[in-house]
């Protein structure tokens, strides 16, 4: 799944985004995202980071929960609005401009669920480390984080082969957007040391996407 | 050893110019700046930065290097890839906040056009002050207690700027043809080197004197072009006589290749200028419009305008679009007033709202039809 770098291309047209992103992953993320969100209940409050499209926000919301929905870009926010006023749901989600900086204002404890559906691969470093840090700090406890998003296949020959088809696209890409994505690395053990229990890890046949569900335990095993 | 990293670094980048090159964000220390040093914010365009750095050279100051995309600081606010999220992720997590006792930070100017300073200061408690256009003039700013002359806040296309435009086009133009002429007319592949760099630098440094063509209301491309292609040809066949290779065959070759360059620079001449509006911009057309009942006359589109289009009425407290002939629809004034008095506006009257241009910016990407 080199080929979601592509993705950077689609979002300069948000209203293809959903369509390229299809094509681009022959329905395999669809698949993905459908499987991470069994762990959604009714009810539940959750927080959608960098919604895009909505493809998360919609399927958590379908299943009754009360949803926040961010993203920094206006224009996938606005398909996602008329997605879910289409699919009338439109009164369980609150869509709101603002990126993974500004979480520091959300009160501690609020969520029972974080999803983050192919966001955290666009962050800087630090971006990342405080997106990290501050899910932690804003799930209730036991609360989930949910992560669907490119990774470093863990085999050498095939991170070397994933390496070669990637750094293809990433000049093209970049040579068109001026923009890319950093595949994650060693998730697992990033959002371990944040406080998580990491409840179930699966990967695609390629090994370069990841699903993850990690629960929060908290720092502090008092917590 | 600095320098010799600038001037390489230089160089490379103005011949890659037209290529998004970026380098880390975060926050740099400039001197030893203090509690109450200004802090300022740029671009991650990797020259952009250098040249910052260059500037502030002996300063105390905190500069912050937001996510441009590695791009510079106009073209990415002006095509919404830097944006007031950019700022804020920088601002937020930079650690910058311990740091100073004030919350004043100073943007370049020209990122007017894309950043938002109203939610800026709505969403982290940061007030923007826009900084001067070019960075040559920001130690002037602060001597002068941080004010803006209106000579900064205009955008200017200095010789050396016209030098690295040129620089820009004719590398990767040059590099064109040599790769094609090195297949099909290999003794030609060199020489096609000098040819488009002799014309595009002598395009580019003779820009003020047909400037006054390139003003609206004159068909100005097609005279730009006729008269260099005349002007190349000339120079062609001046050549050609002194070196005795005076055949119809090399003046049309060389013709040929001339033509083609100039096609090239003058398609879009205005579009590689700071102070004309591109011929394939959407906004061609579009004009700005004060609405005299929301207008407060205090004055941030005058601020963030590079071209120096508006005046003041003190008595009305009221701002006129005295200079429209100026305006290049960047769209800084729209997206920075606070009371939404701007708008843009056709030739029929159609209204595109102020909301619109925040969220679309510079090109509408078709997004934009006036329904006629």
């Amino acid at each position: 799944m080199s080929t979601l770098l592509l993705m950077k291309l689609f979002e300069t047209t948000p209203n293809r985004y959903d369509r390229g992103i299809r094509l681009l992953t022959g329905g395999q993320l669809d698949n993905f995202y459908d499987r991470v969100i069994v762990h959604v209940k009714e009810g539940d409050r959750v927080l959608d980071i960098g919604c895009g499209t909505g493809a998360l926000t919609l399927r958590a919301a379908k299943k009754r929960a009360i949803v926040k929905a961010i993203d920094i870009n206006p224009r996938m926010l606005d398909v996602a609005r008329a997605k879910a006023k289409k699919a009338d749901f439109s009164q369980n989600i609150e869509f709101v401009e603002m990126g993974v900086a500004e979480l520091g204002n959300e009160p501690d404890q609020t969520y029972d669920v974080v999803l983050c559906g192919l966001c955290l691969s666009e962050l800087s470093k630090k971006e990342l480390d405080f997106a990290v840090n501050e899910v932690s700090r804003i799930l209730k406890p036991k609360g989930l984080f949910l992560v669907i998003d490119e990774t470093r296949p863990q085999r050498f020959l095939r991170r070397l082969l994933q390496g070669f088809f990637r750094s293809i696209f990433k000049l093209f890409v970049f040579l068109f957007s001026g923009t890319t994505t950093r595949a994650l690395k060693n998730f697992q053990d990033r959002i371990e040391k944040a406080g998580f229990e990491v409840v179930s890890f699966q990967l695609n046949k390629s090994q370069n996407l990841l699903e993850l569900a990690a629960r929060k335990i908290g720092i502090n095993p008092d917590e | 050893m600095n320098r010799v990293k600038y001037v390489f670094f230089y160089l490379l980048e103005t011949i890659l110019r037209f290529l998004p090159l970026p380098q880390k964000t975060g926050l740099i220390k400039i001197g030893h700046p203090n509690k109450n040093s200004p802090v300022l914010v740029t671009g991650n365009y990797h020259l952009t930065v250098l040249k910052v750095l260059r500037a502030l050279k002996g300063q105390n100051v905190f500069l912050l290097v937001a996510n441009s995309r590695g791009i510079n600081v106009w073209c990415a606010a002006a095509g919404g890839h830097f944006t007031f999220h950019d700022v804020i992720s920088a601002l937020k997590l930079s650690n910058i906040e311990s740091l100073v006792d004030h919350r004043e930070v100073i943007l370049p100017q020209l990122a007017a056009c894309g950043i938002e300073a109203k939610v800026i200061h709505q969403r982290t408690g940061w007030n923007v002050k826009w900084g001067p256009v070019h960075i040559k003039d920001f130690l002037a700013y602060l001597e002068i207690g941080q004010q803006k002359s209106i000579d900064m806040s205009i955008v200017r296309f200095p010789m050396q700027d016209r030098l690295e435009m040129s620089i820009a086009w004719a590398s990767w133009m040059s590099a064109v043809f040599f790769f094609v002429l090195w297949i099909f007319k290999r003794e030609a592949a060199v020489p096609a080197i000098f040819v488009v760099w002799l014309l595009t630098l002598f395009v580019f440094s003779a820009f003020p004197v047909y400037l006054p063509l390139l003003r609206p209301g004159v068909k100005k491309r097609l005279i730009f072009m006729v008269s260099f292609l005349f002007l190349a040809l000339a120079g062609l066949g001046i050549f050609s006589l002194l070196t005795s290779h005076f055949t119809a065959h090399f003046l049309l070759f060389w013709g040929i290749i001339s033509f083609i360059t100039v096609l090239l620079l003058g398609g879009d001449i205005a579009g590689s200028t700071p102070f004309l509006i591109s011929e394939f911009r959407e906004e061609k057309g579009l004009q700005i419009e004060v609405d005299s009942k929301k207008c407060r006359g205090d004055g941030i589109c005058m601020n963030a305008c590079p071209l120096d289009c508006f005046i003041l009425d003190k008595q009305k407290q009221l701002v006129i679009f005295e200079r429209p002939e100026k305006c290049i629809c960047c769209g800084a004034c729209v997206v920075q007033c606070q009371f939404d008095a701007l708008s843009y506006v056709d030739y029929k009257g159609h209204r595109v709202p102020p909301d619109f241009i925040r969220r679309h910016k510079v090109g509408f990407s078709g997004k934009w039809k006036p329904r006629y």
